[in-house]
């Protein structure tokens, strides 16, 4: 007769936090949603849009052009990556969670990294699933202006990869603030006010650029903010840099202190 | 086996726990018997690696809780309440529970019959009463048939019937050759179901044996408990 053990699979960790953050409510919903609002609005402001571009509406945001249309509203789908980030770190510190998590996975080292990348991998999977269609379906209100003419050009693809990586980041940076702070409103109100302000900070001085919120929307649509701040332009390479190194820092900082400070949650 | 050893921890001002030590073996009911605020919960804490001691060690099977890999096989915890995220199934909860230490999906129905969850298994944790929330914690330290269960006060909330029915539990676990820790308050419940006890009060271990023997020249256990914390109290006092 085989015991429990005979019957053991691979512990995966990775699997686990797949299935903490598909099991709540909070979090599928939000992406449902971020999903839907997105690209429904993306869809619905096409050929208005394609209409502005053709007849160089004095009205059209400066720097728009064809390539970028429907990349604006990747920074209205940012709520909801800031969201599901923030909740997948504070969710552990609600109901005796963390202290279950870390009775199950006692390498604090090992479990953190498997939040990290479960989170990542769930963010880049909602960011296939929306930004290439949020832009494919833009592309096709805009007619003759459309730059997708049979084949998808790299250039456009390139601004897709930039935009995933940009929710990636700022799930990231969510997550650590969740875990920093041990708690939801904060690092949530937080950061949806700086990400939906960043631009305006602009006005104030240039060095707003360095803000994760402002060099990650570098990475796929310079227009956006260079069209009303020039001197904002960082260039790709140094949007990245300036992007990674507060996410990895942030990240690296949050799993610090989730490693040392007693669990107390 | 479960084996601490001059464990002490401070948090902040308060005392925290001081120069704790006790062993809990293979087949006997362990019980860590203490009001509440003694320092028992702490004393588990450190057990399980949640917090870091001052000083001292507290071993399982011979290693420090941090260094088991997929402990659930060798471990099963509980602390107050079911330890689940209240928007979550109990069935969602156990099944990242089960994936995290490559336990066998099936033994998640096992162990939600067990508790007598089955029926619930697919309700929010945050509709459960305290009561289903205990048990749902108890099915959670059983997922991986450990060898070693710890529970932190396992019959808060419960029922008449589910504290007869953890006793029935605790005893036949014991029955089967596994370590049993538990922690308590309630002097009445650690006399049902204790082999050992070891009593703990303002932080100190102020007695540690065999039930009969401690109870021994007391009208009974509750008596005696008054005896040693009202000596441990005044000698803090003091």
């Amino acid at each position: 007769m085989s015991t429990l053990v005979d019957t053991a699979r691979k512990p995966s960790l990775f699997r686990a936090e797949i299935t903490k953050l598909i099991t709540l409510r909070s979090v599928w919903i939000t992406a449902a949603l971020t999903w839907l609002i997105v690209v429904l609005i993306g869809w619905s402001q096409a050929a208005p849009v394609g209409d502005a571009l053709r007849t160089n509406d004095p009205e059209l945001a400066p720097g728009a052009s064809p390539e970028t249309v429907g990349f604006d509203w990747v920074a209205l789908g940012l709520i909801g990556i800031i969201v599901i980030g923030v909740i997948s770190a504070s969710s552990e510190y609600v109901s005796g969670q963390l202290r279950t998590s870390l009775v199950a996975a006692p390498n604090r080292e090992r479990l953190y990294l498997a939040k990290c990348t479960a989170l990542t991998a769930f963010v880049t999977l909602l960011g296939l699933v929306t930004i290439p269609l949020l832009s494919l379906l833009s592309q096709s209100g805009l007619g003759e202006l459309s730059v997708v003419n049979g084949t998808v050009p790299a250039s456009l693809i390139l601004r897709w990869v930039g935009a995933i990586a940009f929710w990636d980041a700022i799930a990231l940076i969510g997550f650590a603030l969740g875990i920093l702070l041990k708690q939801t409103l904060i690092p949530l109100f937080a950061l949806i006010v700086v990400s939906q302000l960043s631009l305006m900070l602009l006005l104030l001085t240039p060095a707003f650029a360095y803000l994760p919120t402002v060099a990650g929307v570098l990475l796929f649509d310079p227009g956006l903010v260079t069209g009303s701040y020039p001197d904002a332009d960082l260039g790709t390479l140094t949007a990245a840099i300036v992007t990674f190194t507060w996410t990895a820092g942030l990240v690296a900082f949050a799993g610090f202190k989730f490693s040392t400070r007693d669990a107390r949650g | 086996m479960i084996e601490i050893k001059n464990l002490n921890k401070k948090y902040g001002q308060s005392d925290g726990i001081i120069d704790v030590s006790l062993t809990a073996e293979p087949g006997k009911v362990t019980a860590f018997l203490g009001p509440n605020g003694a320092g028992k919960s702490t004393t588990f804490r450190l057990l399980l690696g949640l917090d870091r001691a001052d000083s001292g060690s507290a071993l399982i099977e011979g290693k420090p809780y941090r260094d088991l890999t997929a402990p659930l096989w060798t471990v099963g915890a509980q602390f107050d309440g079911s330890g689940a995220h209240k928007g979550r199934t109990a069935k969602a909860h156990l099944t990242w529970l089960a994936q995290s230490n490559g336990i066998p999906h099936s033994r998640i129905s096992e162990v939600l019959e067990l508790v007598g969850l089955s029926d619930a298994a697919r309700k929010r944790v945050g509709a459960y009463s305290l009561g289903m929330g205990q048990r749902l914690g108890i099915a959670a330290a059983l997922l991986g048939d450990p060898r070693i269960i710890v529970l932190d006060e396992p019959t808060n909330g419960l029922d008449p019937e589910g504290i007869r029915w953890i006793r029935g539990l605790l005893r036949t676990l014991a029955a089967n050759g596994k370590t049993v820790l538990i922690s308590s308050h309630l002097i009445n419940e650690v006399q049902h179901v204790a082999d050992h006890i070891v009593v703990i009060s303002g932080g100190r271990i102020v007695q540690s044996g065999n039930v009969d023997d401690l109870v021994a020249g007391h009208h009974d256990l509750e008596a005696a408990y008054f005896d040693w914390t009202g000596n441990a109290a005044k000698g803090n006092a003091a």
